[in-house]
């Protein structure tokens, strides 16, 4: 059962030019794209900068309306972790606020509290946390409390937006072990965008490789890894370095 | 915050304010005399024992009279700053988070605003209307929010695109919601500095219209009207200029020296 | 043959909370023609043992102790103008954002004119010929067009040719690199890669590579230092580390990085 559905989505940005900002052209940011994630998979999106993957990640989440094409998301309140631990978390609001947002705005404030701490033991985080405020963490403790925001509301989708990009590399471990932990507790659905290739294969049953706004390769991630069919793919794949061992 | 207090010059402005305040809150425990009680024996008298900044033209105790005229310069200061912030808040939020038609809109009559002599248009105003506190107060705020307005919308600008505004807005936050919890209190911090700076302002502008006299009106003290008082007497009796004179040269001082450190306590964070 | 010996370098920064001991007594050589890298996580203390080197610390920082002997002579204790001298000469760096190197109101050949001049008076179009010829040397297409373009008239990946040829222009024995691909997409890194193999063959130079990407240090790095906290943990062959880490940290950082192979 698919849990989104996306149709030709299409999303042009004009670029404007001048003193008088003239429409020079446009940015075909996401330029007909469409695939399928599969409730309980974890599907991930890979490209380099500029390749339309966040843009297309907004779209699905609603934040940007596609200029044509359909998103079809069948669950109500898809959640998302972003990539910036230090501008994804309000500064000015305590923890607790921050965690307990997602409820207050969905009118569902009962029991708050053990929802909260319910979440807390989920993200390994102390329950002194809730007072204090973001910048009284490091940045993998912040991402925890990302991670914990989006999961209290209980979705059954989360865009997770280059995630683990901003952290050290034992720190990403920690953070995407989590990520596969709720999902097997919470049964959560994910579209996974990241521009490292490693990290996608390590969290993702099905992948798409996109390039300049299109996808140009979908499949299972360990098959597309072993046997890339696209020559961009092809590409991204021989750049990987990893060590000799 | 402990960093305002290592300030000494900062130090120094709070604690003059602080004993102003002291006069506007005790003032009838402070104060020597009843502000208003004429004294026909003493009029005119320089500074003595009895009246310590001397009498003025009806024999009222000088000093009396600047610690209640505290009262008035404190709260129109206050008050008016706070409209001019509330006005400037609403202006500049709105302004920034929709962008296109509304900000050009928002920005050209602050544009427009900003053409106006401002003191010029609450002397008109003022002498169109009953020169009452709350008018002056009222005008004051009413001439004097665009500069706030021009800081939240430039704050909110980039604000608005921050990764926890978006997250709001997925979780269904709307934009009252998101303007109000998420990007006014973190747009705030600039505009305390203006605030101080503007309590500084509107104390001048109603000493100069109480001066005026279309400002504060007798009997009730306020130090632009002691100086008014004092315009007439200036050769005989140098009290009654100079003593409601320093208070306000101090008052404003303080308010503007505060406001100045303020800034650069908050310039190198906003840097770094 | 050692190009480059630090001995005991520590850099503190003091700030209103008390000391921060960013550089906690570093002692690494490199040895002419080498690839030693320099490998920690953030807050490690790798870029401030490179800008220590070249005494490019920032105000809030101060050299506390040890000796960084460059071809023998201190630079910890040298004068400025000696310092001048081979900064950009003798010893380069190459930054990890090419965009904020550049000055965006100069064209490209001003910066690299200026450059080659600060050391050597020999006119302006000599200097323009040795820059375009070091465009050229680096692969950047058309170098004479790039030569009068402005930084954001190019890619990033070009940026860090760009800032890659400066770094050589002045025939340097060493070459600093501090994280010199993070910034740029996996698919440019590899040229730029492939284009440091190229120089270090040609150029005959030495290099002190930073990175935080064991990956990247696999394929560029003879010798490794693993970096923690301003000290340096462990040392070696870069296979060696790799392949039998000695020390827990070290081990860790590997585990993280082999559980994502």
């Amino acid at each position: 059962m698919a849990i989104v559905k996306c149709n030709e989505v299409k999303k042009y940005f004009p670029v404007r030019r001048g003193y008088l900002r003239e429409e020079a052209g446009v940015v075909k940011a996401v330029d007909g794209v469409s695939f399928e994630i599969e409730k309980g998979d974890s599907f991930g999106l890979v490209g380099e900068s500029g390749c339309g993957k966040t843009t297309l990640g907004k779209i699905v989440l609603g934040l940007l309306k596609p200029d044509s094409g359909s998103v079809e998301l069948a669950t109500s309140r898809p959640q998302v972790i972003f990539q910036d631990p230090y501008n994804s978390l309000d500064p000015k609001m305590r923890v607790f606020d921050i965690l307990a947002e997602g409820l207050v705005l969905q009118n569902r404030a009962v029991n708050m509290k053990k929802r909260i701490e319910e979440a807390l033991d989920l993200i390994k985080l102390p329950k002194n946390a809730v007072i204090k405020y973001p910048h009284q963490f490091s940045g993998g403790e912040r991402q925890r409390i990302a991670i914990g925001r989006a999961i209290l509301t209980k979705p059954e989708f989360i865009v997770c937006d280059e995630p683990v990009s901003s952290l050290d590399v034992t720190i990403q471990l920690q953070i995407l072990n989590l990520l596969k932990d709720i999902q097997k507790k919470l049964s959560v659905t994910y579209l996974f965008i990241s521009h490292d290739l490693r990290v996608v294969k390590f969290m993702c049953g099905r992948i798409a490789v996109m390039k300049e706004g299109r996808i140009v390769e979908t499949g299972n991630a360990v098959k597309v890894y072993s046997d890339p069919a696209h020559p961009y793919t092809k590409q991204l794949l021989s750049s990987i370095l990893d060590i000799k061992v | 915050m402990k960093r305002l207090f290592k300030d000494k010059i900062a130090l120094a402005s709070l604690c003059f304010i602080a004993v102003i305040l002291a006069f506007a809150l005790f003032a009838p425990l402070i104060a020597t005399y009843n502000p208003t009680s004429i004294d026909v024996r003493s009029v005119l008298s320089p500074p003595s024992h009895h009246h310590i900044l001397g009498t003025d033209t009806l024999g009222r105790d000088i000093f009396s009279r600047i610690v209640y005229g505290s009262r008035i310069s404190l709260s129109i200061g206050f008050i008016a700053v706070g409209i001019a912030v509330l006005i400037g808040i609403f202006f500049g939020s709105v302004a920034g988070y929709y962008g296109g038609k509304i900000d050009s809109m928002i920005m050209r009559l602050v544009d427009i605003m900003l053409c106006f002599p401002t003191f010029f248009l609450i002397l008109a105003v003022i002498a169109l209307l009953e020169p009452s506190i709350f008018n002056i107060m009222a005008v004051i705020g009413m001439t004097s929010w665009m500069g706030v307005a021009r800081l939240i919308r430039a704050e909110v600008l980039t604000l608005k695109e921050r990764d926890y505004v978006s997250a709001s807005r997925v979780m269904g936050g709307s934009d009252a919601w998101i303007i109000w919890k998420h990007l006014i209190p973190n747009a705030i911090g600039p505009v305390m500095v203006n605030a101080t700076l503007g309590v500084g302002g509107a104390i001048l502008v109603e000493s100069a219209l109480s001066f005026l006299g279309i400002g504060v009106q007798p009997p009730t003290p306020s130090w632009g009207n002691i100086l008014m008082d004092g315009k007439s007497t200036l050769g005989v009796a140098w009290w009654l200029t100079i003593f409601p004179g320093i208070f306000i040269l101090l008052t404003v001082l303080a308010y503007n020296l505060l406001g100045d450190r303020l800034r650069d306590m908050l310039e190198p964070r906003i840097k770094g | 043959m050692k190009i480059l010996q630090v001995d005991d370098l520590r850099t503190y920064f003091f700030t209103s909370h008390g000391a921060v001991k960013a550089v906690d007594g570093v002692n690494f050589d490199i040895e002419k023609r080498e690839v030693f890298g320099l490998v920690g996580e953030s807050g490690s203390g790798k870029t401030l043992t490179a800008l220590s080197i070249l005494r490019l610390i920032p105000e809030s920082a101060r050299l506390e102790s040890g000796k960084v002997l460059f071809n023998g002579e201190d630079m910890i204790t040298a004068d400025n103008d000696r310092l001048r001298s081979i900064r950009g000469a003798k010893i380069s760096i190459v930054f990890q954002e090419p965009s904020t190197a550049l000055n965006p109101v100069f064209t490209i050949g001003y910066q690299m004119t200026e450059a080659v001049l600060a050391h050597r008076p020999i006119g302006k179009k000599k200097a323009r010929d040795i820059a375009i010829n070091y465009l050229g040397k680096v692969h950047i297409p058309q170098p004479e067009k790039v030569f009068g373009d402005y930084p954001h008239q190019i890619s990033g990946g070009a940026k860090q040719r760009v800032m890659i040829a400066m770094a050589l222009m002045n025939s340097p024995e060493l070459v600093i690199l501090d994280e010199p691909t993070t910034a740029l997409d996996v698919t440019i890194q590899a040229g730029i890669l492939d284009l440091l193999d190229e120089i270090l063959e040609k150029e005959k130079v030495s290099m002190l590579f930073i990175s935080h990407d064991f990956g990247i240090i696999s394929r560029m790095c003879d010798r490794v230092a693993v970096m923690r906290k301003g000290r340096i943990v462990e040392e070696g062959q870069t296979d060696r580390i790799i392949n039998s880490p000695r020390e827990p940290y070290t081990m860790s950082l590997l585990e993280s990085v082999k559980a994502l192979l």
